[in-house]
Formats: structure tokens, C-alpha cells, sequence
């Protein structure tokens, strides 16, 4: 009970109704993938909440005043998921860390492309 | 290492979900219609609708509400509910001296096969914290005014057990059907942060 988040001042429960079950299509992605793999028995489902847990919790400010973790919580379901990966050895950390940025890389490097041929790797 | 992990958490979490999909895909782990499928049954077809049902069933069939009392994931799986964080479940009944609420302080554990995933609110620090700190004050900010005789319960859903609020059955709606019934309970009313309203009566 010692690791509840606690909170100095009166912060309002954030009430929505109706919201969507997922906030952004990534959200979607991240939690399906997340279940698929659990589902093929690559983690059991503890050891992800337990990582969840510790994510959430070292994210957490404490007496954060209006601290609305919501739109976050996808944020800490993925590192999560990611610290997961990386500790089963099925994708470590600076796999993840090319591929997006060669993937956010990418657009920009097509517009380049367009009237020069220059090599620009490093 | 910090600075790699600057860039990284720099780097948006759409980009990075997409990184872990393209080498998920590539090992052989994933498959794209799967996903969808997953997406589309959490979307669409697992929700609090199931969980009303289950409600409705309790309060229309006292046989079925004492075998759901007594073992609740048996009783749910009869209804065709069940799968993943819907293991192990425990129903908690309301009534007119105690009212149950539940939480969970430290993630969002939530029973999916009968309520779907979490709303927003649920996994709010506020909520998990408050929730448990002052719970008459977290039901007020819902609109739920409980008489300070009414004894209420917190459930904190651990790693194992996932709870259901049983809702008290409103007054004035002996005549109604199962299926009417099951129309007037929401997914708020399970978790107990609200009760069941019997139907406004139309002029």
C-alpha cells in the first residue's frame, strides 16, 4: 500500500464518458502486440504487469497537482513493453533505437532525395 | 547511455510502436490481421455490455446469482465470457449497507472479458490514489452521495483477482425483463463508482 501514488492537494478524478477504448491508433498497436505475444507464451502476464508497475511508478511525481496520468498511460504500457522485449532478448533496446529513427528519418530523406544525390551517412 | 536514452524517449511513441511492429513482423511474430483482429475485438466486441449481462442474469435468476457469489469465473465462462484478465474473478454485492468500489493503486488491472478495457479515468493517478485515500469524496466527484451509514468497501484488484460489482437491482423494476434490465446497467455501476437508476418513468 506504501508504493500508492500520493497526492498533497484535492486532485479531481479526470471523468470522461464515452471516451474511445483507445486514445491514438499507436495506443491500439502497442496494446495488441502486447497481448500477441503474451498469447504465444513469449512472458506471462506478471512479469509485464510487474515492469508496468515500476514504470508507472517511477514516472510518478509526487504531489504532482493536476497530474493527469491518462494520456501517459499508453506512454508507460510501452516502455513496458519495450524493457520486456529487451530483457527477453527478443528485440534489445538499440534495435528499437535504429529502426525509429531510420523510420523518422525517412520522410525527410525522400524530400532530400529529389535533386541531389549527396551521401549524407555518418 | 542517458543520451541515447534522451533520443529514444525523444522520439515519439507512434514512430517507436512502429519500429517494434516492423521488427516484430520481420521475426516471424506478428502477423498484421491478427493484430487487427485483437484491435477490433477490444474495440468492438468485448465491453461492458457483458458484464451487464451477467448483472442482469444474477438479479433475474437467484440460483445463478448464488453460484456467481460462490465462484465467479465458473459462473461468467457459463455466460460465454471469459480470457485473459478475466482468470480469476470475484463478484462483490452491493447493498443497502455496503457499497463496493474498485481500483487498482498501482497499474490498471480490469477485468476485460466482462467490462472491456479501462476508461481514462481508471487508470488516472488521481483515481488510484484517491480512490483509496478518501473513496466518499472519489464517489461524490461521480455524482454518487452515499448516507454516511452506508459502509463502503475498497478492492484494491491485485495481480491475481479481477472484481465485479454486483449492483443492487433498483426499486420499481419487478416487472421488467432480463434483457430490459440488462439495458439499465452501465459499466460505472460495475465498478462501483455509481449505482443502477431505475428507467425514468414516460408521461
Amino acid at each position: 500500500m506504501s508504493r500508492i501514488p500520493r497526492f498533497s492537494g484535492q486532485v479531481a478524478v479526470p471523468l470522461q464518458q464515452g471516451e474511445p477504448v483507445f486514445q491514438a491508433p499507436w495506443e491500439a498497436r502497442a496494446f495488441a502486440m502486447t497481448l500477441a505475444l503474451f498469447e504465444q507464451g513469449q512472458y506471462s502476464w506478471k512479469e509485464f504487469q510487474e515492469i508496468l508497475i515500476d514504470e508507472i511508478e517511477s514516472a510518478a511525481v509526487p504531489g504532482a497537482a493536476g497530474l493527469d496520468s491518462s494520456p501517459a498511460h499508453y506512454e508507460h504500457w510501452l516502455r513496458a513493453f519495450e524493457q520486456l522485449l529487451s530483457k527477453k532478448g527478443v528485440i534489445i533496446e538499440e534495435q528499437l533505437e535504429a529502426r525509429a529513427s531510420e523510420l523518422s528519418a525517412a520522410p525527410s530523406r525522400y524530400d532530400d532525395h529529389e535533386d541531389e544525390h549527396d551521401d549524407h551517412e555518418e | 547511455m542517458s543520451a541515447e536514452r534522451h533520443t529514444a524517449s525523444e522520439t515519439g511513441p507512434a514512430v517507436r510502436v512502429k519500429a517494434l511492429e516492423s521488427l516484430l513482423a520481420e521475426k516471424g511474430l506478428i502477423d498484421q490481421k491478427a493484430l487487427d483482429l485483437l484491435v477490433e475485438t477490444y474495440e468492438q466486441r468485448i465491453g461492458p455490455r457483458n458484464g451487464a449481462k451477467v448483472v442482469a442474469r444474477a438479479w433475474t435468476d437467484p440460483v445463478y446469482k448464488a453460484r456467481l457469489l460462490r465462484d465467479a469465473s465458473a459462473a461468467i465462462a457459463e455466460l460465454g465470457f471469459s480470457g485473459v484478465q478475466g482468470e480469476d474473478m470475484m463478484v462483490l454485492e452491493n447493498t443497502a449497507t455496503v457499497h463496493n468500489v474498485v481500483v487498482c493503486t498501482l497499474c490498471s488491472c480490469y477485468p476485460w472479458p466482462i467490462l472491456g478495457l479501462p476508461p481514462v479515468w481508471y487508470k488516472s493517478a488521481p483515481y488510484r490514489s484517491r480512490a483509496v485515500i478518501d473513496p466518499r469524496g472519489v464517489l461524490r466527484e461521480f455524482g454518487l452521495e452515499l448516507p454516511p451509514e452506508v459502509e463502503i468497501r475498497v478492492w484494491d484488484t491485485s495481480a491475481e483477482v479481477r472484481y465485479l460489482v454486483l449492483p443492487e437491482r433498483p426499486a420499481g423494476t419487478d416487472s421488467m425483463t432480463e434483457v430490459q434490465l440488462e439495458a439499465l446497467v452501465t459499466r460505472d455501476s460495475m465498478i462501483g463508482v455509481a449505482k443502477v437508476s431505475a428507467p425514468a418513468t414516460r408521461r
